[in-house]
């Protein structure tokens, strides 16, 4: 037997348990950037109380309920209506012209997580009079997530920074008047939903499923490793219609990608794309 | 009937009647003979008769009744005084009938009249007997017995007669009595019988039973209905079924009781049960309870205490139809309510004084007249106590109930308070857990924004690492570059050298003059021919030592050098140069200078001969001077001071740079190369020093060179190897390998970029060119090709696929994409098959090789025609003019021609006259609309319509846009950034190929194609919303001869399948809008006539239970996207119905 130290022996544990979630959840996390899985996975060990992380793969492959709570370490949500708004700002100042020119569209929001990028959209794409000839996918893999999207229900107490940031990105009405309070939550109006599609899609696993006039991609890419990220981008490539356009994460970029050359940068602070 | 009408059957008349019987006036005065003498004693007659009689058995049956007797006697004793008499008429006929009616009429038998008659016939022969006077009459005794018979006979024959009669009549109401009998039987009750008359018994009896029976059915319906209260009275005492009747009325009476009892216990206890439960509060509680007892015990009020502080006190936990004012707190053993509580015991209270508590209704008020107070126990603990008033007495046995409720309502105020201490420790427990979870999520969501930024953090470094070592393989790069570079030069220059080395001997010889043959205007020639060809050398060198220095192949020579030989060296070549310019020049070597330094002298010598060489050059008035000072212990110091012009700080830095001045200007104005602060710094790094400067413009300069006083004798750069690491770059390499007019290109006009790698074929399509009037030029691959293109603007390519460093389609597609080059027309020749993609690119032709020499002509002719055909031309169809006017600004460009119309009627006229190449179309038109004007180019079967773009203001239905989407080929809304789209989208189409093959060709082709014809004619439903997907698999399938329907999601899906029962295979895609693929199918197997119908489910989705889904919502089989074509066209044909 080879001696192994900690180190090596957790990386085959770890090896285990993504191989293990794959097969039994179809949950691919193996193209996923190790260190931030590294760090998820032990959180996970904390919150669900193993000591190893052979403990953990025990308790996940005997115990769904502990699959979905490990799960919620594992996938990293954080989000905000209009979140970076310089983002939405570029999207309605300077892409919205643009799609206004298709006469209908189709919008794909990949990893929407619990929804808010996805009404963001809607509500800008309402503002701009698009909303009504868009489709918006909003995918995710994360089902319970997805239930959250769905619902468009909000806790109140995000809404004021919800509200400075649709104002920052440009937003000319009033943020409340998307939304319906009820009770500790806020609750999207029905006719932002209608354009809305959200639907169960891997970006690990998937593949294109319709041709899109912009893609947005937030957040998610970061946690790909880098041949992960290739194939991702490869599939919105493929997705996206001549010129289409593509926005990623502040922090996510194609500079070193496999694709870098058949999309063009538009806005170095937003990370935009165009389809060359 | 009447009696009497037929009561004589046999008789005819009494005459005949007494002929018959041989009767005559004799005989009748014979026994009116014997009738005077015993007349008086008939009396007895009849005595000894009934003396007689009383030994027959039905004596007793007639004569029951004593009156009966006496009446029957008296009626004997007037028929025999008649027969006595023998006064036989038709009276005394008749009167004997009377007696046979009468005995047909009771049913008395004749045998008893007849030994009647026998009895007197013969009491009479003996009373004759008897009597002297009556013996002598010897007659007599004959002619009674002849009345007597003559009697007999009309009775029996009255009788007889009746009797039959009456026989009629007996079974006919027998028959009557056991109907309505048979009916009792049934139960039916409902029929009477007619009474035949008053002495009707048998109709009598038979109504007296159906009444009582219907008495006993009303009794039982009556009991059966509850009512127990009717007393039935038996008839008689022997009326069994009246006393049964009775005792049932009783026991049940007494059962009902009982069970209304049982059942107003088990219902109260029920309600009461029902009450309790669902963990009401203690209010709840109590509210239930006493409504519920009040309802059960018929009490108007009550209330109900509940014990606190450990049973010390009573506290009012509920009322019921209380007003205000009832006391709040009882203390343990204080009034009644604190007494039971203490004694554990019901009380009931009556008569109560009025000045209570009263029981409030709507009308009115009245205090209660009957109170009943009962501890509540649980485990023997009073827990608490209940007290209901009534206005009328409590019922005893219900009271008795309330033991049950007493424990019953206890231990649910036993678990009501166990409850309420649970519910506040679990809301405690909840609260406490919510806050723990709020801050669970808290920290989940702190975390998650850590992680993003961590990742972030971490992308960021791995991006930076890649884009590092990009960066230094392009460093790396560069210097190699720039290495083969400096080599490239250090090599040129040596051969640069050698040829004018002897120019300038020769020059130099020319000069001397020596034959003195040459005259003073020749000499000066030749002294111009040296000084450039010096100029020219002093160049060489420096560039050859600057190369030399970047290829690293200085090689030093270090050896101890004597400062003051080397300055007194540089005094004498610079004293003379400073004097000429009227300068001062001075040397100073500083005391604790060393005596000597190694290095190499060569090299010092050369940077401060530069050093003073620039000084002087740049000096118009003032001095130089050149200072030698040890800096320290390691280092000594030249420095060369002017007082020249200067050198702005931005510029100090860049002096030093290669091919870099201050002042481009200044370089002319003073010659040289520029190259000689550049070498010098590069000799002073070699050296290990350091070269700097200070200086103020128009103050002059101080040029600094640090030396150490023991330089390495090591060379500070590995000599570099001379190789050729890198494999030649195509563009330099690719020589090109057969002569081309590049070098004769009088225009730009008719030139022809040939890409061929193969130079035998690439000869043949030269001279093909040239014959065809072009010039031409030849490129043996791809980055040539390229370069070539862009340098020389071709009018045409003709392009191979296979080369040696890219493929012919890279190049085909950058030269699209070029807008410099792109409308220059590309024809394919080659070996590989790529026609398809190079025509999709936009290729004009392609041709296969090996390709004929006609072939080859005609692909020139093409690409002259597309040539000759310069000029665009643009259709614009706009009604509102100001916009035409606007489009046409837009669009209009050299070589564009545009045609502007406000009409389609205009429209296609233009387009009947002539060829566009793009049609920009408005939809919005009058008369003919824009759809319509669509719909007819597309119709037109002798052209092929020019693409158009539809350019509209007006917002599109899904429907429109999918219509238009087949007959155009792009669609712009427009709007702020629609004009650049427009332009786009224009310049592609502009100068896109079209497709060789004329319509009918393609038509040709495609059937030609499409070989088996399992799917010709076959009608499959296409389920899809991506654009794409759907015209791409529609082509795919029409070529096969599939007639294909579109549903753009799943309920258009449903109402085609619905509508039309002819389709045969369904192609479904997953996510699609308003409802998805698996729902789609779904609803199609619930259609029992489609449960066979094969769909193939198409999604984006790759795992396993994805396909397991699709296949449980009812596909048939499953293909991933993105869709292989061959695939899918051999499952399309496995599931194909055959």
């Amino acid at each position: 037997m080879i001696a192994l130290d900690s180190d090596a022996k957790a990386e085959i544990e770890l090896d285990l348990l993504l191989e293990a979630i794959y097969r039994l959840h179809q949950q691919d996390f193996r193209g996923y950037a190790r260190s931030s899985l590294r760090r998820g996975v032990a959180r996970a060990q904390i919150a669900l109380r193993c000591e190893t992380i052979t403990d953990l793969l025990d308790r996940i492959v005997h115990d769904d309920g502990a699959f979905t709570e490990a799960l919620r370490y594992l996938t990293i949500q954080v989000s905000d209506l209009f979140r970076d708004p310089g983002y939405y700002r570029r999207l309605r100042e300077t892409i919205a012209p643009h799609l206004a020119t298709y006469p209908s569209l189709r919008i794909w929001i990949a990893g929407c997580g619990t929804g808010e990028e996805a009404y963001s959209i809607a509500i800008l794409l309402h503002e701009e009079g698009l909303l009504g000839r868009s489709l918006v996918y909003a995918t995710d893999i994360d089902k319970e997530s997805m239930a959250v999207a769905q619902a468009g229900a909000y806790e109140l107490f995000r809404m004021g920074g919800f509200a400075e940031n649709y104002h920052r990105s440009g937003g000319r009405a009033a943020l409340s008047d998307y939304f319906v309070a009820r009770g500790a939550c806020a609750t999207i109006v029905p006719f932002l939903k209608q354009r809305i599609l959200f639907c169960d899609h891997s970006l690990a696993t998937d593949a294109a499923f319709a041709e899109m006039h912009l893609i947005s991609c937030r957040n998610v890419l970061i946690y790909f490793d880098k041949a992960l990220q290739d194939r991702v981008i490869g599939v919105f490539r493929e997705s996206l219609c001549p010129r289409g356009f593509l926005g990623l994460g502040p922090n996510e970029s194609l500079a070193v990608s496999r694709h870098a050359s058949s999309l063009e940068l538009l806005s170095t602070n937003e990370q935009i794309y165009r389809v060359k | 009937m009447s009696p009497g009408e037929t009561d004589a059957i046999f008789l005819v008349d009494q005459a005949s009647l007494r002929a018959t019987h041989g009767l005559d006036e004799s005989t009748f005065d014979d026994v009116r003979f014997v009738g005077a003498a015993l007349s008086p004693r008939v009396p007895e007659l009849i005595e000894d008769f009934y003396v007689w009689l009383r030994g027959f058995s039905d004596f007793a049956r007639f004569f029951a009744d004593p009156r009966m007797l006496q009446r029957v006697k008296a009626q004997q004793n007037d028929y025999w005084t008649d027969f006595l008499a023998a006064d036989v008429d038709d009276a005394y006929v008749e009167r004997r009938r009377v007696i046979g009616r009468t005995h047909a009429r009771i049913e008395l038998g004749l045998l008893i009249y007849l030994l009647a008659m026998e009895f007197v016939s013969a009491w009479l022969r003996r009373a004759i007997e008897a009597d002297e006077r009556l013996r002598a009459k010897a007659t007599a005794a004959l002619s009674i017995r002849k009345l007597i018979a003559f009697d007999s006979a009309i009775v029996v024959d009255t009788y007889g007669a009746l009797t039959a009669q009456n026989l009629d009549d007996h079974r006919e109401r027998l028959h009557h009595v056991a109907s309505v009998m048979r009916a009792v039987t049934e139960g039916d009750l409902d029929h009477h019988i007619a009474l035949a008359g008053p002495g009707d018994i048998l109709g009598l009896s038979l109504n007296d039973l159906v009444d009582s029976l219907r008495g006993v059915a009303k009794g039982m319906e009556t009991i059966a209905g509850g009512d127990y209260s009717a007393q039935p009275t038996p008839r008689s005492e022997k009326d069994r079924l009246g006393k049964s009747l009775l005792a049932m009325t009783d026991a049940l009476r007494d059962a009902a009781e009982r069970n209304e009892r049982q059942m107003w216990i088990a219902e109260t206890e029920t309600a009461l049960g029902q009450a309790m439960s669902g963990n009401p509060t203690m209010r709840e509680l109590a509210q239930r309870v006493l409504s519920l007892l009040c309802r059960a015990l018929n009490a108007q009020v009550g209330a109900q205490y509940v014990a606190e502080d450990g049973g010390a006190t009573l506290r009012l936990a509920g009322t019921y139809a209380t007003t205000s004012g009832l006391r709040e707190r009882w203390r343990l053993g204080e009034g009644l309510i604190g007494q039971i509580a203490l004694e554990k015991r019901r009380i009931i209270v009556t008569d109560i004084p009025e000045d209570g508590l009263s029981i409030h209704w709507g009308l009115g008020e009245a205090p209660p007249r009957h109170l009943v107070i009962f501890p509540l126990l649980h485990e023997g603990e009073t827990r608490g106590v209940i007290e209901l008033g009534a206005l009328t007495p409590f019922c005893g046995w219900r009271l008795e109930f309330l033991d049950f409720v007493s424990v019953g309502v206890g231990q649910a105020i036993g678990a009501a308070e166990a409850r309420a201490r649970i519910a506040q420790l679990l809301e405690e427990a909840r609260a406490q857990g919510e806050e723990l979870t709020a801050q669970q999520e808290e920290l989940r969501q702190v975390n998650d924004t850590l992680e993003e930024h961590t990742r972030a953090l971490e992308l960021q470094q791995e991006n930076l690492l890649v884009t590092e070592s990009a960066l230094r393989q392009k460093a790396e790069e560069l210097e190699r570059t720039s290495r083969y570079k400096s080599e490239f030069l250090a090599n040129m220059s040596h051969e640069l050298r050698t040829p004018l080395n002897s120019s300038l001997i020769l020059a130099k010889l020319l000069v001397d003059n020596r034959d003195g043959n040459l005259a003073p205007e020749q000499i000066k020639y030749a002294q111009s021919i040296y000084s450039a060809g010096n100029d020219l050398l002093v160049l060489i060198n420096d560039i050859l030592d600057l190369s030399k220095i970047e290829a690293g192949k200085i090689e030093l020579d270090i050896e101890p050098t004597a400062v003051a030989a080397l300055v007194a060296d540089l005094e004498r070549r610079f004293e003379p140069l400073a004097a000429e310019r009227r300068l001062q020049f001075s040397v100073v070597v500083e005391p604790g200078a060393p005596e000597t330094i190694e290095t190499d002298r060569q090299r010092l010598l050369q940077i401060l001969s530069n050093l003073l060489a620039n000084a002087v050059k740049f000096t118009e008035r003032g001095g130089v001077r050149l200072a030698v000072r040890r800096e320290d212990s390691r280092r000594l110091a030249f420095i060369v001071e002017d007082t020249g012009i200067g050198i702005a700080d931005d510029q100090q830095e860049a002096i030093f740079q290669v091919f870099r001045q201050a002042n481009g200007a200044i370089n002319r104005k003073f010659g040289g190369t520029g190259l000689g602060l550049s070498i010098s710094r590069e000799f002073a790094d070699l050296l290990g020093g350091v070269l700097t400067v200070r200086s103020e413009p128009g103050r002059g300069s101080a040029f600094t060179l640090q030396l150490p006083l023991r330089a390495d004798g090591a060379p500070i750069r590995l000599e570099p190897v001379i190789r050729r690491e890198e494999p030649p770059t195509p563009a330099e390499s690719a020589q090109t390998p057969i002569a081309d007019d590049r070098d004769a290109l009088a225009d730009s006009r008719r030139i022809a970029l040939i890409v061929e790698d193969d130079p035998a074929f690439a000869e043949i399509l030269r001279d093909l060119a040239r014959e065809l009037g072009f010039k031409c030029i030849v490129a043996g691959a791809a980055g040539d090709a390229l370069r070539l293109a862009r340098h020389f603007r071709p009018e045409a390519v003709v392009l191979d696929i296979g080369l040696p460093d890219q493929s012919g389609l890279t190049v085909l597609e950058l030269l699209k994409r070029d807008p410099s080059i792109r409308h220059a027309p590309i024809h394919v020749v080659s070996v590989h098959d790529y026609q398809k993609v190079a025509l999709e690119m936009g290729a004009v032709g392609y041709i296969l090789k090996p390709a004929k020499r006609e072939q080859l002509v005609s692909a020139f002719r093409l690409l002259e025609e597309r040539i000759t055909r310069d000029k665009k031309s643009i259709l614009i169809v706009e009604d509102e003019s100001v916009q035409r006017a606007a489009l046409n600004d837009l669009l209009s460009s050299a070589g564009v021609e545009i045609v502007a119309v406000a009409t389609a009627e205009d429209a296609m006229r233009e387009i009947g006259d002539r060829r566009f190449d793009c049609v920009v179309l408005d939809l919005m038109l009058p008369g003919v609309s824009g759809f319509e004007f669509l719909e007819r180019i597309s119709r037109d079967e002798a052209r092929t319509a020019p693409p158009v773009i539809v350019y509209t203001a007006r917002s599109l239905s899904m429907d429109e846009e999918q219509k238009l989407r087949r007959l155009s080929k792009s669609i712009i809304v427009k709007g702020a950034r629609s004009p650049e789209r427009l332009i786009e989208e224009t310049t592609l189409f502009l100068h896109q190929a079209e497709s060789t093959l004329s319509p009918e060709q393609q038509h040709m082709l495609e059937i030609a194609r499409s070989r088996d014809n399992i799917l010709d004619g076959r009608r499959l439903l296409l389920v899809e919303d991506d654009v794409r997907n759907i015209f791409s698999l529609t082509a795919v399938l029409e070529r096969e001869g599939v007639a294909v329907q579109i549903a753009r999601n799943g309920r258009e899906a449903l109402e085609r399948i619905d509508v039309d029962p002819a389709i045969d295979l369904v192609l479904m895609d997953l996510m699609m809008p308003e409802m998805d693929g698996l729902t789609a199918m779904r609803a199609i197997r619930a259609r029992e006539a489609k449960a066979a119908l094969p769909i193939i489910a198409l999604t984006a989705k790759a795992m396993p239970d994805d396909r397991e889904q699709c296949l449980a919502a009812g596909a048939n089989d499953y293909i991933s996207k993105p869709i292989d074509v061959e695939k899918l066209l051999s499952l399309i044909r496995v599931w194909m119905p055959k």
